[in-house]
């Protein structure tokens, strides 16, 4: 284990040190900013120059461009971003889950609901998360909504197919089993049907948190005032957007940091799948 | 005998299946078969002859496309615990332990903890896998774990068993093994068994009666009486009388002259 974290930090090191010496090649700091401006971006970001006036700072001692000072201006910082942020994936996942977890149960379980709903559904999953968004300000007017309502659909529609196939496909013989031995309703649904389709719908959970990351970062990035898709397109409402010049470094903080929080959450779901399916090889 | 005397308890008349699909498959047809109460009979056939499908029909999850099938006198309407069903495949839930997979007939049935636990301890004992009870499937060798599925449909105690092969996928001494267990379990609570197998010695050595089947689609060839004593043993395998029912058997099963 203590061998596995010291690799780990090892090539960590190793892939800062190439990037600094590729970035100093290369020699392009609009597009490959140097490590130096990405650390001092992180830590602008995390809000060490916001208790000072901007305006004071000397440009030198921080790190400092159009993009970090409308940042700070807004109060914007990469924690309470990343914290909205995710806020966002999980209201997503938690709402979404079971929306799209039902109707995948609905769809394998019964070849009648599967006749009728599987051409809805596939017409209903080819709309783009996204380009709801226009439609739901339409109904909502400028709201959390339609921030929350896209992830929320973008996790429900892939969940669907996952639950969908551990249902129709793994769940039979059990199901056989279990209702010669008398299951019935409840009995039947919780303690064969879900435990059956588990490995596959926790298979699905991993896709469904890529894609919840996904949509609201994009969700953010078109029509919201804070989250990490505001702090990367440099804050603002699209119009003073237009105006700000875009800091790479804070880009490169920004991706680097969804990287992360995407890994950790992955690693988070693998490791409870893992805890809840004990019983599978 | 006073076997005889009694009605079937299970009957089948004049049933035919055909599965419907692009190109329908006939799987049986006009099959008459009964059985008594507490009788062990084994029906024997060649692959895809209608097995597997007879037995789903017997367990209530197909219905005959003609013909009708009873059992204990009523009309068999869906799956029920009364007609136990052992699938060909593995089956054991492999997200219970063994104690939760004998005892889940039970829990279905309403029954209260310590009365589950009282039955699920037996038959952990007549298994011989009182060390497995808090094991995962996955820690079990496939012939312990049929026969942990065979024990999980007696825990419910039912009127009748319906066994598909359960022991086709083991080399012959674990096979042997299991027999003698499943005999042994038999002899001490009697219980009417349909056992579906394609070993002739298998159904020798375990059944009353033996119905073989013809080739698809599956009608009944032939019927044996097996009138050999009880308890069966390894002695038994080489009786005389063993191997004269096992020349008949074999010339009805066989291709034939
Ligand atoms: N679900 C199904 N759909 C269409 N045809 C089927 C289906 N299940 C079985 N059949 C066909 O019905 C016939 C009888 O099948 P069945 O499974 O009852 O045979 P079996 O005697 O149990 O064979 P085996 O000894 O291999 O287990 C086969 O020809 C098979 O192809
Ligand atoms: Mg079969």
């Amino acid at each position: 284990m203590a061998r596995r974290s010291l690799l780990w930090i090892l090539s960590l090191a190793a892939l800062i040190v190439a990037y600094t010496l590729v970035a100093r090649a290369i020699s392009r700091p609009d597009v490959v900013p140097p490590a130096e401006d990405i650390a001092g971006a992180f830590a602008a970001l995390l809000g060490r120059g916001h208790q000072l006036p901007a305006s004071d700072m000397p440009a030198h001692h921080h790190h400092s461009s159009d993009q970090v000072d409308t940042l700070t201006q807004e109060g914007v910082t990469l924690q309470a971003s990343l914290a909205v942020t995710t806020a966002r994936v999980l209201f997503g996942l938690v709402v979404g889950l079971p929306l799209g977890m039902l109707m995948g149960l609905l769809m394998g379980w019964s070849r009648r609901a599967d006749d009728y709903l599987h051409p809805i559904y596939v017409l209903i999953r080819s709309v783009p998360p996204l380009s709801l968004i226009t439609y739901i300000m339409l109904w909502l007017g400028h709201s959390e909504a339609h921030r929350l309502i896209p992830v929320v659909y973008a996790v429900a529609v892939t969940a669907v197919i996952p639950t969908y196939h551990g249902v129709r496909d793994v769940a039979g013989k059990y199901v056989v089993a279990a209702r010669s031995l008398g299951a019935r309703g409840r009995l039947l649904l919780i303690k064969i049907l879900l435990p059956a389709a588990a490995p596959a719908v926790l298979g699905g959970l991993r896709y469904s948190i890529a894609i919840a990351w996904m949509t609201a970062v994009g969700a953010e990035m078109l029509m919201a005032e804070n989250g990490m898709g505001n702090l990367l397109v440099g804050g603002g409402m699209w119009s003073s957007r237009l105006q700000t010049r875009s800091d790479p470094a804070v880009i490169v903080v920004g991706i680097l940091a969804l990287a992360a929080a995407g890994w950790a959450m992955d690693m988070l779901a693998r490791t409870v799948s893992a805890r809840l399916t004990r019983w599978a090889t | 005998m006073t076997a005889n005397a009694s009605p079937p308890l299970l009957e089948a008349l004049d049933v035919s299946y055909t599965y419907s699909g692009l190109t329908p498959t006939r799987a049986l047809e006009d099959l008459s078969l009964e059985v008594k109460e507490n009788e062990f009979l084994a029906v024997l056939g060649p692959v895809g002859c209608g097995k597997t499908t007879l037995l789903r029909i017997f367990a209530g999850f197909l219905r005959p496309t003609k013909g009708s099938v009873r059992c204990a006198g009523s009309s068999i309407d869906g799956p029920g615990w009364q007609r136990g069903y052992v699938l060909q495949e593995q089956a054991i839930f492999p997200w219970m332990t063994v104690r939760e997979n004998l005892e889940f007939g039970l829990l279905a049935k309403g029954v209260a903890p310590a009365a589950r636990r009282a039955v699920s301890d037996q038959f952990l004992g007549l298994i011989g896998l009182s060390e497995f009870e808090s094991a995962f499937p996955k820690e079990l060798s496939t012939g312990m774990s049929k026969m942990v599925e065979v024990a999980r449909v007696l825990a419910t105690d039912p009127a009748l068993l319906l066994l598909d092969e359960p022991f086709g996928a083991l080399d012959a001494q674990t096979r042997a093994r299991m027999q003698d267990a499943l005999a042994g379990l038999w002899e001490r609570r009697r219980k009417t068994v349909l056992f579906v197998t394609h070993d002739v010695e298998e159904a020798l050595y375990l059944a009353d009666r033996i119905v073989v089947l013809s080739p698809r689609p599956g009608k009944v060839k032939a019927h044996f009486a097996v009138d050999l004593p009880r308890p069966r043993s390894v002695e038994t395998r080489f009786s005389t009388g063993f191997l004269a029912v096992k020349r008949k058997v074999w010339e009805a099963t066989g291709p034939g002259p």
